[in-house]
């Protein structure tokens, strides 16, 4: 970043265990075997930059779990959705899905999650690092994840006075309820077919527990394991939200950052508004799978600009 | 069912499956379907993924009918999409026991000798089938079937960068060190890890996209060890 004077800048000064700039990930690059990355859950990100006004698609930092404790240097507004907890500026104890004013010198502390497992800050305009592939989602070199270092500086833009707009948060219904036990919706998608009735009928009828290995690839379950008979299949595009089914027979929901081919049968894709509730689960949380009727999806309590 | 068929993968994802088994015309019919379509839907498309007998389209916002594009790809004809992005790479191969574990395993398994087994794998030329599993990594086909062997039993939890591999009918080369299970067969001296923050990675000489061409020159340890000090 550069350094100059004027600028407006963040400071994170922890950064938790997973702290990085995300938004609606990288395009036309999957081709090259390069994931999309974006934000793990769309739906409360996509809420943080509506209670600010911010254009769609400007970049907010996503903290998994915290600690994390952010230093400003210039007036602005922050919105802070998504996982709960006593997030504080200074003395002020911050209602979850709020925005607020920021004064030079704030400090915002965000405690570990009490609900919820991803924190979305969003700032006024959006943060200002660089573009790759149209996005500003964190990356390195060699196209994995980048987690930002405590000390990192980002940029945002110079707001002048925040506080002339209108201060928003989201209504109580507006926020999701993280420790429900969650309901996939199943596209009934990919080698579907092919798998038995009696498999199928397991798939729908058991409920599964989130293991340990869950994280921004993927989230691999437990449970009754399901029988697949053909071995292989010829490598194919992975798309957001895709059920695998490796060799031990246990789901593995793919996310954000999942490769991008693969030749493990799938038994179908999950609705992707619930993939986004699913990146808010924790180990040892339980889902159920459901299958779509007549691919009908109900509309999101999303605001409507979104 | 009569090909290309078209499926909705989810509410913007389609898959278009061009045949049952990958092939080298297959791989550039695929990769001019892509370039036509990218055309047509220019701005709605957000991603393609082709692989060996697919193409994966992500739409902005709900995908079209899959009776459009099975509409489009018919009034297509593969002789009206004109195509020139597809790159013919070369890539220099050290085959040595020294920096291929499994070459001398390979050699007994196949029953040749080295000097056969280059010439098979270096003088094929090959198309890219698919690209993926580590980012850069190409799957290149098709392999002579007088060395097509397995992946090994045991994959191994460190693979140099550079390695030359093969299994079933495909080869490829490790872009960057990493598991995997791949016969080890030789090494490229070349860098070959993409680096995706460069300001134009797509325009890279060394990136692979399906449909590209590529061929493999045998070359010795002196031509090995000064090519890898040019990194």
């Amino acid at each position: 970043m550069q350094e100059e004077k004027n600028s407006a800048y963040l400071q994170i000064n922890k950064p938790g265990p997973l702290c990085t700039v995300q938004d609606l990930g990288r395009k036309n690059c999957q081709h090259l075997g390069l994931n999309s990355g974006g934000a793990a859950d769309l739906y409360a990100y996509n809420w943080a930059n509506h209670l600010l006004d911010n254009p769609r698609g400007a970049a907010c930092l996503e903290i998994t779990l915290g600690p994390c404790e952010i230093v400003f240097n210039h007036t602005t507004r922050i919105a802070l959705c998504g996982a709960l907890s006593n997030a504080t500026v200074g003395a002020k104890q911050l209602l979850p899905w709020g925005s607020y004013d920021i004064y030079p010198g704030d400090i915002l502390r965000i405690p570990i999650a009490q609900r919820g497992l991803r924190f979305y800050l969003a700032v006024k305009g959006g943060i200002l690092t660089e573009h790759h592939f149209s996005s500003r989602s964190s990356m390195s070199m060699d196209g994995s994840i980048k987690a930002l270092a405590a000390g990192t500086k980002l940029a945002y833009p110079l707001v002048e006075d925040a506080s002339k707009t209108l201060k928003q948060s989201a209504h109580w219904n507006s926020i999701p309820d993280y420790q429900k036990d969650l309901v996939l919706r199943v596209h009934p998608s990919y080698q579907y077919q092919l798998f038995s009735d009696s498999c199928k009928s397991l798939f729908f009828n058991s409920i599964y527990e989130l293991s340990p290995q869950c994280n921004r690839m993927g989230y691999r379950l437990k449970g009754q394991p399901l029988d697949w008979k053909y071995g292989g299949i010829v490598s194919e595009g992975i798309a957001y939200g895709a059920i695998q089914i490796p060799p031990d027979g246990q789901p593995i929901v793919l996310l954000n950052d999942r490769q991008t081919i693969g030749g493990y049968p799938k038994i179908g894709c999950i609705v992707r508004e619930d993939a986004y509730q699913l990146a808010q689960r924790r180990p040892g949380q339980k889902v159920k799978f459901e299958l779509l009727v007549n691919r009908k999806i109900d509309s999101p309590a999303l605001p409507a600009i979104f | 069912m009569p090909f290309p068929v078209v499926e909705a993968i989810n509410e913007n994802t389609l898959i278009i499956t061009f045949a049952n088994k990958p092939s080298e015309t297959l791989s550039v019919k695929i990769s001019r379907c892509w370039s036509a379509l990218n055309q047509e839907f220019q701005t709605q498309l957000i991603n393609a993924i082709p692989a060996s007998t697919t193409l994966m389209l992500e739409f902005l916002e709900q995908h079209p009918p899959p009776k459009n594009i099975e509409t489009f790809l018919a009034r297509h004809s593969e002789d009206d999409i004109n195509n020139n992005e597809q790159t013919h790479h070369f890539i220099p191969v050290y085959y040595h026991p020294a920096v291929a574990p499994d070459l001398e395993n390979i050699l007994r398994t196949c029953e040749i000798k080295l000097e056969q087994l280059v010439r098979l794998h270096s003088e094929k030329l090959y198309h890219v089938f698919a690209v993926g599993f580590l980012p850069g990594f190409a799957y290149l086909g098709e392999l002579d079937k007088r060395i097509a062997l397995p992946r090994i039993a045991t994959p191994r939890t460190k693979v140099a960068a550079g390695s030359v591999g093969i299994a079933e009918n495909i080869t490829g080369i490790y872009p960057r060190s990493s598991p995997g299970g791949w016969n080890i067969i030789g090494r490229c001296p070349l860098n070959l890890s993409p680096d995706f923050l460069s300001s134009s990675p797509d325009k890279h000489a060394r990136m692979f996209k399906v449909g590209d061409k590529v061929s493999f020159s045998p070359i010795d340890k002196q031509s090995f060890e000064s090519l890898l000090t040019w990194q």
